[in-house]
């Protein structure tokens, strides 16, 4: 039996992200309160307006990528061909909303540019996803199971977003590895 | 990202005090920020480890949990349905309340996708107690989701 508790976390993995108000303001005034004299004093308005922006930039990013327009066609950049929604349509919206996500995640990885033998056993998985998300196509044709064929297709999709976000991490760790020891602040 | 320090730590005040402090080095460290990965990426990580900073600090010896509570016959699966009545806000509240290490495994997991060789690295504890502590968070997470679904 599928864990319903994993996959109800997995569909509602966005609106996680927005079930408790952050109070901005309050924030800012406490940060605002650590950060040094001289740069508050010198800098005040510049900084505060870039730190304002990367505040907000960083609580709206996951609730933009959620709020995405889902009508929206897939990014021309996107190299995934394939498509439900050509054999389904009614799910080209969700389709969307995920070829999206996938496309950011990738343009923020630069995923284009990766070397390809670089993280094989990651780039082994992606391969995988797409050989069964094709199949999985193929059978969303063949048989009227819809409704479960479609959650599989879901459960892709998010497995497909966890991989890159496992390749983003690597990159992160191998240019933090990479720094001089006094340089890592992480 | 507050909510990915929530979920690690467990209640929202500390998570706004991480939250701050990590936006604090996000502020004086943005200078080594090159660019060439995701800011967004960059500045989670910070938060993240962070959170996993406090929770170090802050070790305490494991609670006893729930006596009905036995590891060797632990499934990680539901036996049936029971998922009437879950929303989002449950399953939150639901997740603070489960103890520091299942519930910061749990969302270095599921929420993350960190491997659980990875969360054994960044938890300094193995890959098998980390898959344990999993298994361990979501069957207090179903107890406590039926305590909050059956109080409505």
């Amino acid at each position: 039996m599928r864990d319903n508790l994993e996959d109800f976390i997995t569909k509602n993995k966005h609106n996680f992200e927005r079930v408790e108000p952050l109070p901005i303001d309050a924030m800012w005034h406490r940060i605002e309160g650590q950060l040094e004299p001289r740069v508050r004093s010198m800098r005040k308005p510049i900084w505060k307006k870039l730190a304002a922006a990367v505040i907000s930039l960083a609580i709206m990013i996951p609730l933009g990528l959620e709020m995405a327009s889902p009508m929206e066609e897939p990014m021309d950049n996107d190299p995934i061909t394939l498509s439900v929604a050509e054999v389904y349509p009614p799910w080209q919206p969700e389709e969307n909303k995920y070829m999206h996500l996938i496309a950011e995640k990738k343009k923020e990885i630069g995923f284009d540019t990766l070397a390809s033998n670089a993280h094989p056993d990651l780039s082994e998985q992606l391969r995988h996803i797409d050989k069964d998300f094709a199949q999985s196509i193929e059978d969303l044709q063949r048989y009227g199971e819809k409704e479960a064929i479609l959650k599989v297709l879901v459960r892709y999709h998010e497995r497909q977003l966890n991989i890159l976000e496992k390749l983003a991490r690597e990159a992160e760790k191998e240019k933090h590895n990479a720094k001089p020891y006094e340089e890592r602040i992480y | 990202m507050y909510h990915a320090v929530i979920r690690m730590v467990g209640d929202s005040a500390t998570a706004q005090d991480i939250v701050q402090e990590g936006f604090v080095k996000v502020f004086k460290h943005l200078h080594r920020f090159r660019g060439d990965s995701g800011i967004y990426s960059w500045m989670k990580r910070i938060m993240i480890n962070e959170a996993i900073s406090h929770i170090r600090k802050n070790k305490t010896k494991p609670k006893i949990v729930e006596a009905d509570y036995h590891l060797e016959g632990l499934t990680d699966e539901a036996d049936h349905d029971d998922s009437a009545g879950w929303d989002v806000s449950k399953v939150h509240d639901a997740i603070k309340l489960l103890p520091t290490r299942c519930r910061t495994v749990f969302s270095l997991f599921l929420f993350e996708g960190y491997s659980h060789k990875e969360i054994a690295v960044e938890l300094t504890i193995s890959e098998s107690t980390s898959k344990t502590q999993y298994m361990r968070a979501k069957k207090l997470l179903r107890n406590h989701l039926r305590a909050i679904c059956y109080e409505g």
